[in-house]
């Protein structure tokens, strides 16, 4: 069931030291890489349709096309390994178990853009990736793969990569928040452009990538677009590492081609639910999208518009696997509070509304709620919705919100008993 | 639009005469006068201030007090608000810090000129601390300077909520 | 041109620029669009999420600060919807905030205020226990108290000491409904236009110190004047209040929009130069030290000049109007009296600075150059030792030389209690600064009027008004 292409090294012991990744093929790709023109491997890339991984789902060719050509500033990489989404944890496997095949990445994604320096921001909590991450690079450095000239001359492009800790904040995994968290700044997120363009780092021109995307690039580099567009859905090809996570038997990261039945990935890689109990939901990519009940799990096929189409998205493809046991007061609880505490307080809606719902939920939960609670938490969602600067006050009103919606009886009875509906 | 003329009253004989309505008039006075030499216990006049009133209701407006909170300490918060609302200008505040941790501010001075005031209970009405209330009972107030008509903050506090109104 | 582009507005067909900020649009159009975080002078934010316009073919309603103009724009400022949207933004403002506007010096100018009487209105669904708590009354140094409560995090003022004083002094703290203003561990506000974000903050968050509790807004007076603390005249308010019993008083000053002098700030010493005008005033006319009415003192002063005409020197000071500067300038023209503008004193290296402030802490100077009236030392210094009568019009140059008046007869114009009194023949009060009208020209040679709102009590006579009285006494004389 799996398709192995950014995970095909993780179950090699000890892939992360240069010396055994490269005799598993690490920077294999660049020999094939120094023959083409950057022109020719963004267009591989936009043919591949590889598409970010870190939730958005945009064409990443497309993307790297917004970069100015011929432009006399410097231009930047920033690979977003920010990775703090509950339910999600695939950027960290790549890091921890093949760091050299995110730096072999980088190093097509830099000749493509004409980037020559490279930053990895990583999350604060992921020290000891980041140190992993160093390490890696001083060997690359020592090993004359990056630096001054590539592959120890072989090719003449200057290349340096950096490990940039974040503080703890979720927020800054946004692109635009990370990048002015890179430049010293609060991690707030920037105001839209209103045409498409790159991103700015200290004005010059920048792009920002999801650690696995760039961990993508060298196989379409190596194999070429066709290769990778074998595998998949015609809209959504490749691969994608998904995470499954709560109460299944075999929870972890499995790499699948896009297309595969959500239900069947429980039950097969997954294992089944623990204990023989009944899945009731999944929150399929990350807790930042609306969540689908075990009806809709049935129906749910893992690719960007078959999410889509029944309302929900793949996100970064995190499932939250949620069992019968579970009380959904006490899950919308938990996942507010994660909101509450991580919105950066820039917007009025999201810096209010998340702890207004997180104090409603409080509230029912210690006994004093009112069915009148539940609309005003629909109503707060209603306000979150589309009303901010960035896209995470939308996740909390697509979360919170299908959870009110969908679970509405749960949410009455909770409060009518004054207790946990499925309480032990 | 049409005139309505209606006709004139006293022109009669009996009008013009003038004495059968005196008599009439005074048939009334004599009648009431025989009813109170009789029996004055039922005199609505009192013989103040001997006798005082006994019919001041609890929402008679009477001379104002601060009230004060549960700690005993003053509730005015010195917004103006009753400043701002008095008819009469008759209302002068100063504010001042309040350091005691109860509250941010608190007025310095606070004088109501009873010579000014029109007793609309207007001040009443627009606190939002419910800090001045006209409910003391208090009708009478009396001096030989004008300037003792002034009501300081601490004669205002020292004012009380009539005894004979119910709790509230 | 081809920059202007038809859009419509409320149903309005309208033309406007193409690209200019949405929001600027309305302002012009007299359409009040409730806003926090964006002012014109530090540009868009797009924090408060207040101004949204709905907008045809958009899905949803924009923030009209970060809208640009295009042809065929269709918007709407009005309707159900997005007042709706307006309404649940602004409960969302409202739900920590502690609504003690009894207290809050704000009250009356406040945004919150006007946004929920205007369309609020609602009841609350929060209870008082749950909301926020942070720090009240913290004195954030110069003159500027915060109340972290009252804040709807607008950032105006992280902003401005950003990006208009480079003093970097306030930030951001923590996060989600918990974050708050504040300056920097140790660190105080230190620039010199630090209370600018008074009147920045649309909320009672940011309040001077040196107007707190004094005076509720409401009550409030105020007339356009312009700021005399040095050369660049900045724009203000003069607010003020003749309070019952009272005399008429000045209660602050506030910058006053002017893309001419000063765009949307004044300094901190400016503003709070309003105290001198109230402070050590002169009230009493006086001849040799005794108080005697002011038609005396107009008689004497009428006697002395009319004897010594040519032996009288009239220093004037860049401290009068152009009106004033004329009329004296006119006189000594007819009469044969000389006439210096010599104030070296006003001169303050120190005060300038590249944004608003000038060397030159006198409003007029420029006024006074160009009726070429003669500042030159060297001149001044030689009329100085030939003149018998001196007569001083507001000019504090001798306030520390008062030697140089042996053996001459002096006679002192001025609106402050100054030491020079000791030392004149004759003293006669005028009106202060506020208190006249009259118009001054500033170090960039804009000339701007004053039209004083200032009603004394007993109102001392202005020099114009005073000196014509003086020279109608000459001309009965002569």
């Amino acid at each position: 069931m799996e398709t192995k292409i950014v995970s095909k090294r993780f179950h090699i012991p000890e892939s992360y030291k240069l010396e055994v990744a490269k005799k598993h093929g690490v920077y294999g790709s660049l020999e094939k890489l120094f023959t083409m023109t950057p022109d020719e491997v963004i267009t591989a890339v936009e043919k591949s349709n590889l598409r970010g991984k870190g939730g958005g789902g945009a064409s990443c060719g497309q993307k790297w096309r917004y970069m100015p050509l011929n432009d006399p500033r410097p231009a930047y990489l920033i690979v977003n390994a920010d990775e703090s989404e509950p339910g999600t944890f695939k950027d960290r496997e790549v890091m921890d178990k093949d760091p050299h095949l995110l730096i072999e990445g980088i190093i097509c994604s830099s000749y493509a853009m004409n980037i020559h320096t490279a930053y990895i921001y990583i999350r604060g909590e992921y020290k000891w990736l980041a140190d992993r991450l160093n390490t890696a690079i001083d060997e690359a450095y020592e090993a004359g793969i990056i630096g001054e000239t590539l592959m120890n001359g072989a090719c003449d492009f200057k290349l340096d990569i950096v490990v940039h800790r974040g503080a703890g904040a979720y927020i800054c995994g946004e692109k635009s928040a990370l990048i002015e968290s890179l430049e010293g700044k609060r991690g707030h997120p920037r105001l839209k452009p209103h045409q498409k363009e790159c991103e700015w780092y200290f004005g010059d021109p920048a792009t920002v990538n999801n650690v696995e995307t760039i961990a993508s690039v060298p196989e379409i580099v190596e194999f070429g677009y066709e290769a990778y567009t074998k595998h998949g859905t015609p809209k959504s090809p490749g691969t994608m590492l998904f995470a499954l996570s709560g109460p299944v038997k075999n929870p972890g990261v499995y790499e699948l081609a896009f297309g595969h039945k959500m239900i069947d990935v429980i039950n097969t890689l997954g294992g089944g639910m623990k204990d023989g109990k009944k899945l009731k939901a999944v929150i399929p990519g990350g807790v930042s999208c609306p969540i689908l009940t075990a009806d809709e799990v049935n129906k749910a096929v893992l690719d960007y518009e078959s999410m889509w189409d029944i309302g929900s998205t793949l996100g970064t493809g995190g499932m939250v696997i949620i069992d019968e046991d579970a009380c959904m007061v006490e899950v919308a609880k938990n996942i507010i509070e994660f909101y509450h505490h991580e919105s950066c307080g820039q917007c009025t809606p999201c810096r209010e509304g998340t702890g207004w719902i997180d104090t409603i939920l409080h509230k029912v939960i210690h006994q004093q709620g009112k069915l009148s609670d539940i609309d005003n938490i629909s109503d707060v969602c209603g306000t979150l919705n589309g009303k901010t600067i960035c896209v995470f006050a939308p996740a909390v009103a697509d979360i919170i919100g299908s959870i009110v919606v969908k679970f509405r009886d749960e949410f009455e009875t909770y409060i009518l008993n004054n207790q946990g509906a499925e309480h032990e | 639009m049409g005139i309505k003329t209606v006709k004139r009253h006293g022109d009669t004989l009996r009008d013009k005469l003038y004495i059968p309505a005196i008599v009439s008039g005074m048939k009334t006075t004599m009648r009431h006068f025989v009813t109170n030499i009789k029996d004055n216990s039922n005199l609505i006049t009192k013989s103040y201030p001997e006798v005082q009133p006994t019919d001041i209701t609890d929402r008679y407006r009477g001379v104002h007090r601060l009230t004060k909170r549960e700690d005993d300490s003053i509730s005015c918060v010195a917004c103006y608000m009753c400043a701002t609302a008095c008819p009469a200008d008759c209302m002068f505040i100063e504010a001042t810090e309040r350091t005691d941790g109860v509250d941010e501010k608190m007025p310095a001075v606070f004088n109501i000129d009873l010579l000014e005031c029109v007793f609309c209970g207007y001040c009443v009405e627009a606190c939002p601390c419910d800090a001045i209330r006209m409910d003391t009972g208090i009708f009478s107030f009396v001096a030989d300077q004008r300037k003792d008509f002034i009501l300081s903050k601490e004669a205002l506090l020292a004012n009380t909520r009539s005894k004979d109104f119910s709790d509230d | 041109m081809s920059n202007i582009v038809n859009i419509v507005i409320d149903g309005k067909e309208v033309e406007a620029e193409k690209g200019a900020v949405l929001i600027d649009y309305l302002f012009k159009q007299d359409i009040d669009i409730p806003h926090f975080c964006y002012h014109p002078a530090l540009g868009t934010d797009g924090n408060c999420r207040m101004c949204m316009v709905e907008i045809e073919g958009s899905k949803r309603p924009q923030i009209s600060c970060d809208t640009p103009v295009k042809e065929g724009m269709v918007v709407r400022t009005q309707g159900e919807n997005i007042e709706q949207v307006r309404r649940d933004i602004l409960e969302l403002e409202l739900i920590n905030h502690p609504v003690d506007c009894p207290t809050c010096d704000q009250a009356g100018e406040c945004k919150l205020q006007d946004y929920y009487m205007a369309g609020g209105f609602y009841e609350s669904r929060l209870e008082a226990e749950s909301k926020v708590k942070a720090k009240k009354a913290v004195d954030l140094g110069k003159n500027v108290m915060l109340d972290q409560e009252r804040c709807v995090l607008c950032t105006r003022c992280t902003r401005f000491t950003d990006e208009i004083t480079h003093t970097n002094e306030l930030g951001i703290f923590s996060r989600a409904d918990h974050s708050v203003i504040s300056t920097f561990p140790g660190q105080e506000l230190e620039s010199d236009y630090s209370m600018n974000i008074v009147d920045l903050c649309p909320v009672g968050a940011l309040t001077s110190k040196d107007f707190r509790f004094n005076q509720r807004v409401w009550f409030l007076e105020s007339f356009e004047a312009i700021c005399s603390g040095c050369s660049k005249g900045c724009s203000i308010h003069v607010d003020h209040k003749k309070e019952k019993y009272k005399d008429d008083q000045i209660f602050r000053f506030r910058p006053r929009e002017d893309h001419d002098v000063n765009g949307y700030f004044i300094c901190d010493d400016g503003r709070l130069s309003y105290k001198d005008e109230n402070d050590n005033r002169l009230n009493d006319a006086s001849i040799n030290q005794e108080t005697v009415s002011t038609k005396e003192a107009l008689t004497n002063i009428a006697d002395v000049l009319t004897a010594n005409p040519n032996d009288t020197l009239l220093l004037v000071s860049p401290f009068l109007s152009n009106e004033e500067l004329a009329l004296i300038k006119e006189y000594t023209l007819n009469n044969g009296t000389t006439l210096s503008g010599y104030s070296p004193q006003y001169y303050d290296e120190s005060f300038a600075d590249d944004m608003l402030r000038t060397s030159d802490r006198s409003p007029n100077r420029a006024g006074m150059m160009a009726l070429r009236i003669n500042e030159n030392e060297k001149d001044f210094n030689e009329l100085l030792s030939q003149k018998k009568v001196i007569v001083v019009i507001e000019n504090s140059y001798f306030e520390d030389k008062a030697e140089l008046f042996k053996d001459k007869k002096v006679i002192l114009f001025s609106s402050k209690d100054t030491k020079v009194k000791e030392f004149a023949n004759t003293v006669l009060p005028v009106a202060s600064f506020l208190e006249k009208d009259g118009s001054y020209t500033n170090s960039e040679s804009v000339t701007q009027h004053i039209k004083s709102g200032i009603r004394k009590n007993a109102p001392v006579g202005t020099l114009t008004s005073l000196w014509k009285a003086i020279e109608s006494l000459s001309k009965e004389k002569a």
